[in-house]
């Protein structure tokens, strides 16, 4: 079982369960622009080239001799933040002949503190996000769910897309990169995680080496969305289906007390088999393959999404809507709330198998500094009664549409 | 019967019954949760079968309708509801090769989800109205499908590739073929493919292995079963040459790609000869087309490339190829730019060859630490008849001359280049 050692920024959490060591450095800033998109091509060049492995052969020929260690980054929102995340996953050195967990954490070190910055990795991380961007774009489920939160949430984190902005991406330029690099370093102090089998690693030397001289300073993540306006819009695709995206806000906090019943609501509506969309629409009526619902946790949002003939869409429209009304009336089953309960909790008992989710599960706890404790939160989970969602279901309230019509 | 493997540190116990069901249990006593995948040896390919000397022909995309038939209720039992008040998550997927029904759960009380598993899987209870109410979401599930990019170039690349074998065709069928699909195609189909002989319960799982076997057996032993059928996909030959050597479509999109592959013919019957020519093809790919060659950022640089590039490799019994993709507006250049860096001398390479089997090693390891991706890929090489870790000893067998003249067997090949575009870009 694991072992953990919290001592902020430093995560350490120490299992020999898994053949890799895993190692995970997390900046946080505000989720506006320019901040989001410089997150995104810093992103892009840390795990592209560094001062120090200054092509991307060196690269690769590094990361193969560390026993084929694995460099990643990406970018996140949590609410009002934007998390830039770069990590290595490397064997434990129970697998290797020879040390190489101090070397590997070497080179995280340069890659975040000294990627390859100038005019001509600039413009390659611009073309290839620009390029991933429109990719995305041109997924229906992706787009619907982009604009709906646009629309509605014009000025706010809501609106602001985790990947960055293709305006914004080709207006920066290589010394505002720079000094947004040197400022991330010199004031932003990274959350750090650790995951693996510590024995024989000399942590104090590792810990030495993952230092960032800071505070870790917490800034402001979760935030409750509050709607000024409602939102409604259809485009015209040549698509083989219309893609219907719906957002609510939830009007839940992260840290309310009755934030457990808002994510069990969202469960019983869209997220299970025997969810209320599912059965309903798809099972019943053929009205589709998919159709669910998701939270935004730290937004207070929720959104619901389903691939229909266009014909159908006013049907589907109602029948959303009718499900809502039905876990407002408490007109549900008990059986369908204890469902919920088991597959929630049997969800947060299998994240210690999975690494990455153990991860963000430790990352969120250190972040938002809220007690996550794992069996107190399983409990208060059986806790949550028939009338708590009612409660959660009578707040939530529509605030946007946003229709794709395809050719069906 | 144990087998194991000391220097990763993994074993599993393989178990046969008497009605031939095969089962593999890898206990990992440190995990907390438990998955169990059901699979049988019929998937989308499966389109001609010869039953017991006689040929049955079935619309395309049967396994997949009858992956979401299994799902029925028997008695007005809610299967998925079911597994839910047991906390399991059930589901299923159907493969070009193989239909695989699974649950995973963090509980220890695992007897009743797995005994939900095998009875539901072992009792088809379908009418003529519950297979007709499914089309529907079949139809919409195959246009959901169809409107993603990548996926979209990939069907119409294996379209352009290949005459006769049933790659071509989507694994969930056509609208058409869906629409077509009977009562009894799904029950004909399920009588000769789903005989317990054909199936393999691969679990994942900290309980006993003894256990597991104890309790499948019990359930088996409660049943009675047909004899079972001796079956086997009939193929029609498949020509050497492409279908159509160049093919251009639209969708509304911003960012065109493409892809240029070679229909590769030195596939065999044999399945570790075909496991061995992949690594070969893969390893000497990844030397020319990544950036572990010098000349990758220089593409890059020049435009030649984007991120979205790359290169896709298959060998198996019934044929093999290899797929390069990207995002190049100038096919001329990009089909240059491959056939070219095919010709590369790489004897500049040997280093970067020993590093790059490291690193594939590395990644073979760190699969064995995800349970669905050792349950799915332990079931599989069960199905093509080789030991999983037959893979590990091939990759280190493989020697540097043996991939030296590997670009020169892929030019000799035919070819077919595949171009998506946005809405009014034809040429």
């Amino acid at each position: 079982m694991f072992k953990i050692k919290q001592d902020l920024p430093f995560n350490w959490i120490n299992t020999d369960k898994f053949k890799d060591m895993i190692i995970s450095i997390r900046f946080a800033v505000e989720n506006v622009e320019p901040n989001v998109s410089m997150n995104n091509i810093l992103s892009y060049m840390m795990s592209d080239r560094s001062e120090m492995y200054p092509s991307k052969q060196l690269m690769s020929n590094q990361m193969d001799a560390l026993f084929g260690l694995s460099l990643s980054s990406k970018t996140t929102t949590f609410g009002a933040a934007h998390v830039i995340e770069i990590r290595i996953r490397t064997l434990n050195e129970r697998y290797t002949d020879q040390p190489h967990i101090q070397e590997a954490a070497r080179f995280l070190m340069d890659c975040v503190r000294r990627p390859l910055i100038n005019e001509a990795s600039l413009c390659e991380a611009k073309k290839n996000l620009i390029a991933s961007l429109k990719r995305i774009q041109d997924k229906p489920s992706h787009l619907g769910i982009i604009r709906v939160c646009e629309g509605v949430g014009k000025d706010t984190p809501l609106a602001v897309f985790s990947q960055g902005n293709i305006d914004v991406i080709e207006s920066i330029e290589l010394d505002a990169l720079k000094a947004y690099h040197q400022e991330l370093l010199k004031q932003v102090q990274p959350m750090i995680l650790i995951m693996g089998d510590f024995k024989g690693l000399d942590q104090k030397k590792l810990q030495k080496q993952l230092t960032f001289n800071q505070t870790l300073d917490i800034l402001p993540s979760a935030y409750v969305f509050q709607p000024r306006h409602s939102f409604k819009a259809t485009i015209q695709k040549e698509t083989s289906q219309t893609t219907f995206t719906q957002l609510y806000a939830t009007h839940t906090a992260y840290n309310d007390p009755d934030y457990l019943a808002m994510r069990l609501y969202v469960i019983m509506l869209g997220q299970l088999p025997n969810s209320l969309l599912f059965q309903e629409i798809r099972e019943k009526r053929s009205l589709c393959y998919s159709i669910s619902a998701s939270s935004f946790n730290f937004d207070g949002v929720m959104a619901i999404q389903t691939g229909i003939n266009h014909k159908d869409l006013d049907e589907v429209e109602m029948l959303i809507e009718l499900q809502r009304i039905k876990l407002a009336k408490g007109k549900f089953s008990q059986a369908l709330l204890k469902t919920a309960q088991k597959m929630f909790i049997n969800g947060l008992e299998s994240m210690i198998d999975e690494p990455y989710a153990y991860l963000n599960f430790m990352y969120q706890r250190g972040y938002t500094q809220h007690d996550l404790n794992l069996k107190a939160t399983i409990k208060a989970i059986r806790n949550v009664s028939k009338n708590d969602i009612e409660a959660i279901a009578q707040k939530i309230e529509l605030i946007g549409q946003y229709t794709i019509r395809g050719k069906n | 019967m144990r087998k194991i493997f000391d220097d990763i540190n993994e074993h599993y116990d393989v178990f046969e019954l008497e009605n031939g069901l095969k089962i593999y249990v890898i206990q990992k006593i440190d995990y907390q949760s438990s998955v169990f995948y059901l699979g049988f040896p019929f998937g989308s390919f499966d389109l001609v079968q010869k039953a017991d000397n006689e040929i049955k022909q079935f619309p395309s995309g049967v396994a997949h309708f009858l992956e979401h038939k299994l799902f029925e209720n028997p008695g007005g039992i809610d299967i998925m509801q079911s597994f839910s008040h047991l906390s399991s998550n059930v589901n299923a997927f159907t493969s070009y090769n193989e239909t695989v029904y699974y649950f995973n759960s963090s509980k220890k009380a695992l007897q009743k989800p797995l005994n939900l598993l095998l009875d539901f899987v072992q009792n088809l209870c379908i009418t003529e109205a519950s297979v007709e109410k499914e089309k529907g979401i079949i139809t919409q599930e195959l246009r959901m499908y169809k409107q993603m990019p990548e996926q979209r170039l990939m069907a119409e690349t294996y379209h352009s590739l290949y005459a006769n074998h049933p790659i071509r065709l989507d694994i969930g069928g056509t609208e058409e073929s869906v629409n077509a699909t009977r009562k009894e195609d799904l029950m004909d189909a399920y009588r000769l493919n789903y005989h317990p002989a054909n199936a393999t319960l691969v679990c994942v799982t900290p309980l006993a292995p003894d256990l597991i076997y104890q309790w499948v057996e019990d359930n088996q032993n409660q049943k009675t079963f047909e004899p079972k059928h001796e079956i086997k996909r009939v193929l029609e030959v498949e020509p050497n040459e492409v279908v159509r050597p160049f093919h251009q479509f639209e969708m509304d999109i911003q960012a065109s790609k493409l892809t240029y592959s070679y229909k590769l013919n030195d596939y065999s019957e044999d399945p570790k000869q075909n496991i061995e020519k992949e690594w070969q093809y893969r390893l000497f790919l990844e030397l020319i087309f990544s950036p572990t060659n010098p000349a990758y950022e220089t593409w890059m640089e020049s435009n030649r490339i984007a991120e979205y590039f790359g290169y896709e490799v298959e060998v198996n019994r019934e044929y093999g190829f290899v797929m390069f993709y990207g995002e190049n507006d100038d096919e001329h250049d990009f089909i240059d730019l491959v056939q070219t860096n095919l010709k590369t001398d790489l004897n500049r390479f040997k280093q970067a060859f020993d590093l790059l089997k490291r690193r594939y090693y590395a990644q073979m390891l760190r699969s064995f630490d995800d349970q669905d991706d050792y349950a799915i890929t332990l079931l599989r090489s069960h199905f093509n008849k080789v030991e999983m870790m037959d893979s590990i000893a091939i990759l280190k067998s493989i020697q540097f001359e043996d991939i030296l003249h590997l670009g020169e067997n892929i030019l000799k090949m035919p070819t077919a280049l595949v171009k998506m575009t946005g809405l009014a870009k034809l040429d």
